[in-house]
């Protein structure tokens, strides 16, 4: 079985919002309104994180982009009274939103703040729906969601290699952020291959996770940036 | 069969948006899979219209409805990748602002009321008004106004508007100052190349080259691989930290508009530490050292100016930039090798933008950064097969004599106003949305109001709907042929092709056909010179000559690098194809075609001047008033900036990407001012809070964040941000910061600076 994972090198990422963009087209996030980002209640599954640091005029920033980390040890799973939210045998921590019955201890618990609830009825201006992705359905008010690695391109990639008699490649799956992001500073694959990309890079000395000392094992590894030279 | 979640939302969904009110529906309406279909999946290449870039596009179809755009793996300028605004560009299909049929307005502008009209009767009105003024002979007095990305409608509208008779075709490309530039030195008018895949060393005057250029995804490529190696270095000069600072080693903060100077000051210590490249100066340069006129007089060539007239404390004082760090930099971009001095569209709104531009670029020539890998390049270009000379007749030939009016869009001396130098008869606007960054909005307006007529062929309903007297609804890039050259700004050969991924939607119509059809309608001379059905009929004539051409390809997957090794070696072979029919249809499968070759050393292309060498111009000490005067009344100096992808418009009707712009703000919809530290404690002002921001022309209300990315006298305040969806229909938004700029002056001349106003800001009463 695979572990996907990913790898993102922050050195490359140029914070240009592509992957963020990809996202919520591909997996039929709503977009916010001044109401809700007015009430922070706005789901973006994959966000950059803005770290400004230093005095005029020596400052420097970072951008963090922070999908679902996939945590091997995910708090979330362990607080859901329902099993809604669970790890399944691929890496990945997924979501079943017809189980979820909205109580939030999952968002509460999720140390990266990942996990999004809707607080409102997913809203799209009418002739837009038709854009919709019919691989991945609309959550509903009351239901908790969050990144999902877009599983349903596992699932297309797997029906695919099936239908051509053949292994799943590991590079016939990758997320909509992967595919898109301009600097090529988002890697994809499975970390339990030693030959893949990500599993090589993950063991990298510039490598670290988001709060590691948590112990959640984030499945999503981060590539520091280099020496500052200003 | 497993239960799977389909989500086809009402297939015969009615997409009837009355044209008056787009307002989004009722939040309560649950969004379900109500039907069944058979889900069949297809991708279709074609060229995004989201911005001038020309990127190669995939776009997903599950049936017969577009749901998502994806990167062309075959297209050399962005390959897989596409930017934000690309992601987004969906919703600009299904808009709920698009106009769906033409409309004709009805009991004059103030009633509002308009009338959904066929497209015979649409184009029986317009061809009548244009016949009749151009039968009195005023067919000069008819405009176009605004841009067209895509080079092959604006070759054929320029084509319309010359057999028509009309100087006016007019547009606001901020681009135009480089281009002067190279037309100087260079004796090109067209956009010079920067080859960033094998640079070194960047040098950038406030060039938002990651973010804001045409070619930004062929650009971010290249940074991601240099910094994986770890072999570039960026050096970033402006006033204000932005995103492309962030991605620089190092941020060099100058006072605005003095970007120019400072690297005055670079090849003043290149000059004096003879840190230039000797070689490249003596063989392809002129007017280094001095040199004699017709008339036999003396005059200074750049060398003897620029260590006459400057003194390198000035300089150090003017732009505010320690001395040391000019002299490092001065040393480390001439001791590279393969480094880049660049500037962008920026300059053209500051009052001595070509002076600035001038200097930055003769720190190439100084470098010798010319026409050498990783330097300063010129994009060959394709060989499209040029549209017959069309036939001018005696009275289109009169008409295009009259002076050309270059106002709305660079100057506010709205003279037209008054009949000089004549009256306009008839506007045309564009399909395409002014720039959000667009300086004479207000002049704008008024030329609208007095217009007689106003014909628009914007797809969406916007803020100039109140002066338009007839809609003739274009489509969007998802609905058209189209055919796109990459941008000058790239050293690749490419011509992009699409062909329609789906219907028109309702009986919005290609502008490009339209074109064709109204020149239809008007019989004569124009019917002649517009032979063509259709538009695609006329991109088959243009692509035959890429055809016929002995080089170049249609795309190919990329090659891995130890086949691109042999084809060097050894030389690009293409298969042929056998008939033109069977070229283009491959074309339009593959998204169109490239040529690979690029030689260096190709004197003739790079330079078109007489000499064929770079023309120095020596710089003149008055320049860089830049700095308006102190002013008790308003302290700080607003500067006004382009945010990530919106210089060409704002992207209001997408808004998946507006949502995404604030994000170094941490804000989805709301403008902002962002303040230093230092003044936000002196002003009692905390981050988040409500704040007046007032010029002499106009407050804004709008909110503080501090930010140390600024000096301490400085505010800066983004362009291009819309605060709601769909976007405000009001021209002079409220809100937009650019309503505090002066409305007076004349970007010709440099009378005013649009991006720098003297402000003072103050927190709201509650």
């Amino acid at each position: 079985m695979s572990k996907w994972g990913m790898v993102i090198d922050l050195d490359r990422c140029t914070g240009c919002q592509a992957c963020v963009a990809a996202c919520m087209v591909e997996n039929n996030v709503p977009f916010s309104t001044p109401e809700i980002e007015k009430r922070q209640r706005s789901i973006s599954w994959m966000s950059v994180l803005t770290v400004t640091e230093g005095t005029y005029p020596d400052i420097r920033q970072r951008f963090i982009p922070r999908p679902c980390m996939h945590c091997e040890n995910p708090p979330c799973v362990k607080v859901c009274p329902v099993g809604a939210t669970y790890k399944n045998d691929e890496g990945l921590v997924a979501q079943i939103y017809t189980r979820c019955i909205g109580c939030r201890y999952c968002t509460n618990n999720c140390p990266y703040t990942l996990k999004y609830f809707n607080y409102f009825p997913p809203h799209w201006p009418k002739p837009m729906r038709k854009r919709l992705n019919p691989d991945v359905s609309v959550r509903q008010v009351g239901v908790v969601e969050k990144c999902t690695f877009c599983h349903h391109r596992l699932q297309k990639a797997k029906e695919k290699a099936g239908l051509e008699k053949r292994q799943l490649r590991e590079e016939d799956y990758v997320p909509a952020c992967v595919q898109t992001c301009p600097p090529r500073a988002i890697y994809f694959g499975d970390l339990d291959n030693p030959k893949s990309p990500v599993a090589l890079l993950a063991k990298s000395s510039r490598a670290f996770r988001l709060l590691e000392e948590l112990g959640t094992e984030p499945q999503v590894f981060y590539l520091t940036e280099g020496e500052w030279h200003g | 069969m497993k239960r799977r979640d389909f989500l086809k939302i009402g297939g015969g969904a009615s997409l009837a948006w009355p044209l008056s009110g787009c307002a989004i529906g009722k939040l309560s309406e649950r969004v379900t899979n109500t039907t069944w279909s058979g889900n069949l999946e297809s991708w279709i290449p074609t060229v995004c219209g989201a911005c001038p870039g020309g990127c190669g596009i995939l776009v997903r179809k599950i049936d017969d409805r577009v749901v998502k755009v994806e990167g062309n793996p075959w297209h050399p300028l962005n390959r897989d990748k596409v930017c934000p605004r690309g992601q987004a560009a969906v919703d600009l299909l299904y808009n709920p602002a698009r106009i769906q049929a033409p409309q004709k307005r009805v009991g004059g502008r103030a009633s509002r009321k308009w009338q959904e009209i066929t497209w015979e009767e649409a184009l029986a009105i317009l061809s009548e008004k244009l016949i009749q003024l151009r039968n009195e002979g005023k067919s000069h007095t008819v405009i176009f106004l605004g841009q067209l990305d895509s080079s092959a409608s604006a070759e054929l509208l320029s084509r319309f508007m010359r057999t028509y008779g009309s100087p006016n075709q007019i547009q606001f490309d901020p681009w135009e100052i480089l281009e002067n530039v190279y037309s100087h030195s260079h004796g090109i008018r067209d956009l010079l190349a920067f080859d960033f895949e094998n640079c070194r060393y960047i040098l950038s005057f406030g060039a938002q080259f990651l973010t804001n250029w045409p070619t930004s995804l062929e650009v971010q490529r290249a940074y991601g691989e240099r910094r994986s190696k770890r072999d570039l270095k960026i050096v970033q000069v402006e006033p204000r930290f932005s995103l492309t600072a962030s991605r620089a080693d190092s941020w060099i903060p100058v006072r605005p508009g003095t970007e120019g100077l400072l690297a005055l000051g670079i090849a003043s210590v290149m000059v004096r530490e003879r840190l230039y490249d000797e070689e490249f100066i003596d063989r392809f340069t002129s007017k280094f050292e001095d040199w004699t006129d017709q008339r036999g007089e003396k005059v200074e060539g750049f060398r003897t100016a620029i260590l006459r007239r400057f003194r390198l404390e000035d300089i150090s004082d003017k732009t505010g930039v320690p001395l040391k760090t000019l002299i490092e930099t001065a040393k480390e971009f001439s001791s590279s090798e393969r480094a880049l001095a660049i500037a962008d569209y920026n300059l053209f709104f500051h009052k001595d933008g070509f002076f600035q531009a001038s200097a930055i670029h003769a720190l190439n020539a100084l470098g010798g950064f010319i026409d050498k890998p990783g330097g300063v390049v010129r994009q060959r270009k394709a060989p499209l097969k040029a549209l017959p000379e069309p036939q001018v007749d005696e009275i289109a030939k009169k008409a295009l004599s009259q002076p050309r009016l270059d106002w709305p869009v660079k100057s506010s001396r709205a003279g037209t106003l008054g009949g000089n130098p004549y009256e306009i008869n008839c506007l045309m606007l564009s399909p395409q949305a002014l720039p959000s960054s667009y300086p004479f909005y207000r002049n704008f307006e008024r030329v609208l109001e007095k217009t007689p007529f106003v014909v628009s062929f914007q797809p969406y309903q916007d803020a100039s709907l109140d002066y338009v007297d007839l809609v003739l609804p274009d489509t969007t890039f998802f609905e058209k042929w189209q055919m796109r050259e990459v941008s000058s700004l790239s050293m690749k050969t490419v011509v992009g092709v699409g062909q329609p991924v789906v219907e028109p939607l309702q009986s919005s119509r290609p502008f490009e056909d339209v074109i064709l059809s109204l020149a239809k309608k008007m019989g004569g001379p124009m019917a002649s010179n517009f032979p063509w059905p259709t538009h695609q009929e006329v991109l088959r004539d243009q692509l035959s000559g890429l055809y016929e051409a002995e080089r170049g390809s249609i795309f190919i997957p990329p090659p891995d690098e130890v086949q691109l090794k042999i084809l060097e070696e050894q030389g690009w072979r293409f298969p042929r194809r056998d008939s033109l029919d069977a070229f283009l249809k491959d074309i339009f499968e593959k998204g169109g075609w490239q040529d690979p070759v690029y030689h260096f050393n190709l004197r003739t292309a790079t330079y078109q001047n007489i000499q064929r060498k770079f023309e120095f111009l020596a710089p003149v000490q008055d320049q860089n008033q830049e700095t308006e005067p102190e002013d008790a009344e308003f302290p700080f100096q607003l500067i006004l900036y382009d945010l990530p992808f919106t210089p060409t418009d704002s992207g209001g009707n997408m808004p998946v990407f507006q949502q995404t712009l604030g994000f170094q703000f941490e804000s989805e919809w709301k403008i902002w001012v962002e303040v230093n530290p230092t003044t936000a404690e002196k002003l009692q002002v905390r981050d988040r809070d409500p704040v007046w921001v007032e010029s002499p022309s106009g407050k804004i209300r709008t909110v503080a964040r501090v930010f140390p990315g600024l000096a301490p006298g400085l505010l800066a305040m983004p362009l291009g941000k819309e605060e709601v969806f769909p976007p405000e229909k009001k021209l002079s938004d409220k809100n937009s910061p650019l309503r505090l700029t002066r409305e007076g002056g004349d970007l010709r001349d440099g009378s005013v600076s649009q991006r720098t106003v003297r402000v003072k800001i103050y927190k709201t009463g509650g």
